[in-house]
């Protein structure tokens, strides 16, 4: 009861005081046939005191807070999910409750497996909430050497983050969403003026911060032109 | 000249007179009353003041979009801020009548409060008012005092949407034997389900009802859907139809009381405020001799009394949970309640705005509670303590041995309805609670425990400081092939200790040896250190010093108070308040302020630091022990010399910068 107390009131002046972030990184190493790998990667470390804190209670600002055994079952579901999608293999996955960094992986056979994966889930959403984003993230010409990233914004991003209380608005405010993707050819250019395309032109980068993308002032919609080497 | 003089004293005396405070209107067996002292508030903050800041700005705004530009300011709404403003809780046969008392200097424009067609103005004699139709609130005025009254029924014995109209069982007879067996089970059991929820939502009758309609009438769908006689409709069925009006039948008698109910409110109600506004009780609120002590000296910008706990209770309780399934059959209010009254004061002082509290019980429940609070002080404590660095304190001051004594009687009487009752449960319980209390008083050594843990303990914010925390980040190599590198940032971390008194060293070292053993505790430089774990996120040390056990998350301060180095400094106001109170609490506001990061703010706030800083003094919140059958609250809310004139119009400038 005591140190129950003592650890109440310890957790919410560091809840208080400390801010909390996340970063999302995407990454996708793509093979000339249009097969490959994807690594999606939640890393919370720089709020892992707070998230420690926020781990031991209940609630927070009126939602509950995910237990490590919820944590748990929500990755076991992003697993099944993938084994049961078409062109999908070797799945992995990390968790580390430490530095609260979580990530997935796969095998691909195809872009279109790859978006496969969350069809579904996107057109629920756009059937639900009447939002009108693209059912498929990615997409692939192998004979023009074009690789493009996808994304539509809908103003419902805005919406439902106008909808938050001010505590959680916090959240995003140092968040940020990362994607690296490779190639095997080099890369001629890009349509994203914020990506970078890396030294040895085989990859190329593109950070967008959470906010900026919840406003709609910056993209994550990239297309790559890769130079046909043949 | 004498006779222009003694004219101006004729006229003053007569606007005196005039001027009766609206106390008088009110019963003397009021449950709660509110005062709003006017002259007090005006003397503090005048009306013009309050008009020009933002939040009164905000407030004309509204009563202009209200009277559709017919006002443009408080001023035209025609109070007499210089009055006493009330609100009161009278109880009539199970019906709460909340009344407003409003005083004015002219009612004229109250009229223009009303400009929707469907506000049906009713002038009768030398009052005017307005009635809801629907819920009965009355406004009401004369030429210079307006009464809201709000009543609300606790007779109420029908219910507005009669949800038990849907929760019929019968059954529609369809051919199909066994279709007709799942139907049955299942329209019972979302029914059943159903009613339970119902039960659980008492207020939302109309939800609960369109539920349990909804879900049965679905699972019928559902059933008859995989009935193999596809031809059978039952809902053209003679059962149904018959059903039907039944429940229609069902809807209109309720209607009918719920009308015949409400329109005899609506009248007691109307008749109810014409006797307030036109007369005065024959014995009224001035006589009773609790609000006048309540009243104090008088010089309050606000009080609240509340009167007879035990009383609101059983009239708040609705009848229709009177009865044998009642919960408060098997408590004994009268014992627990009786005569207990609650006195709020607030005062805008100077530098300082108190709100006092005074809760008054019956003589045995004073007698029962008096030795919990009886705890003796550790002096030690203040010695533990620097006002410089504190951001907060809380201190408990009670008596475990008390306690422990009391809590067995305090459960007894909490049960013991059996003289007030008849009700066999409940002399069970009573029984029973008073066997297991018998037992818990004979099984625990009261003194033996509060020899572990005596009672007095404070728990302190002593700083915040700085720290370093790692966290994961990562560095591309020319291909954005990443690895992960570990980073360091700063992060804000508070200090705690917490210390009370035990006699315990044997018990307390023996605990620690254990953790030691299983290598959960180190012994370092004399004290236990218990390292951060997933589960305790900052580290913690613990010792025995002085009869007193210390646990802490700063080493340094545990080793100072170790080796006798600690530098303490307490006021002599913080040294009265934790030595002689029961509990007290106390927030550092300047010290939190100032040390708190400026990004930790809310974004909206950051521009304004320098204003919280700057305005942001000490909170102190204490609670007495029992003296008499009386014990009493204090929260003290210190506010800046400068910059304010007083501590209203300070919580008026805090306002309005907030509102920026």
């Amino acid at each position: 009861m005591l140190k129950k107390s003592l650890t109440y009131l310890f957790l919410v002046t560091l809840l208080v005081l400390n801010s909390s972030c996340f970063d999302i990184l995407e990454e996708i190493n793509l093979k000339k046939d249009g097969s490959g790998t994807m690594l999606i990667t939640v890393n919370m470390s720089k709020s892992k005191t707070k998230l420690a804190s926020i781990m031991l209670l209940d609630s927070i600002n009126g939602y509950k807070v995910p237990s490590e055994d919820d944590i748990e079952l929500a990755l076991n579901d992003v697993m099944a999910h993938l084994k049961k999608s078409k062109g999908i293999t070797n799945i992995k996955q990390t968790k580390d409750f430490e530095n609260y960094i979580f990530s997935v992986s796969c095998d691909f056979e195809s872009i279109e497996s790859l978006n496969g994966i969350t069809a579904h889930l996107i057109q629920e959403q756009n059937k639900r909430e009447s939002t009108k984003f693209e059912t498929s993230n990615f997409a692939y010409n192998a004979t023009e050497k074009v690789f493009e990233r996808k994304f539509t914004y809908d103003a419902s991003i805005k919406k439902s983050f106008d909808y938050l209380k001010k505590e959680d608005k916090k959240v995003f405010q140092d968040a940020s969403f990362t994607a690296i993707y490779r190639f095997e050819d080099q890369i001629e250019e890009t349509s994203n003026t914020i990506a970078k395309i890396a030294p040895s032109k085989k990859a190329v980068m593109l950070r967008v911060d959470a906010m900026s993308f919840i406003l709609g002032e910056k993209t994550i919609k990239n297309k790559v032109k890769l130079i046909n080497s043949k | 000249m004498k006779n222009v003089y003694t004219f101006i004293f004729t006229l003053v005396l007569a606007v005196a007179v005039q001027a009766q405070d609206l106390a008088k209107k009110i019963p003397s067996n009021a449950n709660v009353v509110v005062t709003i002292k006017g002259r007090n508030v005006m003397e503090l903050l005048s009306l013009r003041e309050f008009s020009s800041s933002r939040l009164g700005q905000q407030i004309a705004k509204e009563i202009d979009r209200e009277t559709k530009g017919e006002m443009a300011t408080i001023e035209d709404l025609g109070l007499n801020v210089n009055e006493n403003f009330y609100y009161f809780l009278e109880t009539k046969e199970g019906v709460f009548y909340n009344t407003f008392m409003i005083p004015f200097s002219d009612t004229d424009n109250i009229l223009k409060l009303f400009p929707r067609e469907r506000d049906k103005i009713v002038e009768d004699g030398t009052v005017s008012y307005v009635q809801d139709s629907y819920d009965g609130i009355v406004a009401m005025w004369n030429k210079t005092t307006m009464l809201v009254v709000i009543p609300s029924d606790q007779n109420e014995d029908y219910n507005d949407y009669g949800y038990f109209d849907y929760n019929d069982h019968s059954v529609p007879p369809v051919a199909d034997e066994v279709a007709v067996e799942v139907v049955e089970e299942a329209v019972e059991q979302v029914s059943e389900d159903a009613i339970d929820r119902v039960e659980t939502i008492e207020e939302g009758g109309q939800v609960a009802a369109e539920f349990v309609y909804d879900e049965t009438t679905e699972v019928i769908e559902e059933v008859i859907e995989e009935t193999p006689d596809t031809t059978y409709d039952y809902y053209q069925s003679d059962a149904y139809k018959k059903a039907e009006a039944e429940r229609e039948k069902r809807r209109l008698e309720r209607e009918a009381r719920r009308e015949t109910a409400m329109k005899a409110l609506q009248t007691t109600t109307l008749a109810y405020a014409k006797q307030l506004l036109n007369g005065a009780p024959s014995k009224s609120i001035l006589q009773n001799s609790g609000y006048k002590k309540s009243m104090g000296k008088g010089d309050d910008e606000a009080t609240v009394w509340v009167n007879d706990f035990a009383q609101i209770y059983k009239s708040a309780l609705p009848k229709r949970l009177l009865g044998p399934t009642n919960p408060y059959e098997f408590l004994n209010l009268d014992e627990l309640y009786g005569g207990m009254t609650i006195t709020g004061r607030l005062n805008f002082e100077k530098e300082q705005a108190v709100m006092g509290l005074d809760y008054t019980m019956s003589d045995k429940m004073a007698k029962a509670y008096k030795p919990m609070y009886e705890g003796k002080f550790n002096k030690n404590f203040l010695g533990y303590i620097n006002e410089d660095r504190l951001l907060g304190y809380m201190s408990v001051n009670l008596s475990t041995k008390g306690i422990l004594e009391a809590y067995p009687e305090l459960v007894e009487t909490m049960f013991d309805t059996k003289a007030t009752n008849t009700n066999d449960k409940a002399a069970t319980i009573a029984a029973a609670s008073s066997s297991v209390t018998r037992l818990f008083s004979l099984l625990i050594d009261e003194e033996g425990a509060s020899k572990i843990l005596r009672g007095d303990m404070l728990l302190l914010l002593t700083d915040l400081r700085e720290k370093e925390v790692t966290y994961t980040d990562y560095e591309y190599d020319e291909d954005y092939n990443y690895k992960e590198v570990e980073k360091t940032k700063t992060e804000t971390v508070p200090d705690f200790l917490f210390l009370f008194t035990s006699e315990e060293e044997k018990l307390f070292r023996n605990f620690m040896k254990i953790g030691v053993l299983e290598n959960k505790v180190a012994f370092e430089n004399g004290m236990y250190h218990i390292s951060k774990t997933r589960s305790t996120p900052f580290d913690i040390y613990a010792m025995y010093k002085d009869n007193t056990i210390f646990i802490g998350s700063s080493e340094t301060h545990l080793t100072q108070i170790k080796n006798g180095t600690y530098r303490s400094k307490l006021s002599g106001q913080l040294k009265k308040d934790i030595s002689k109170s029961a509990t007290s609490f106390y927030i550092n506001g300047k010290n939190i302020v100032s040390k708190i990061p400026s990004e930790a703010f809310p974004r909206e706030l950051r521009s304004n630091i320098d204003f919280l800083t700057n305005n942001t003094e000490d909170l102190r919140v204490n609670f007495s022990k029992i003296k008499g059958n009386a014990m009493t609250g204090e929260l003290v809310l210190k506010t800046p010399a400068q910059g304010h004139k007083n501590s209203l119009a300070y919580f008026m400038n805090l306002i309005d910068k907030l509102m920026e």
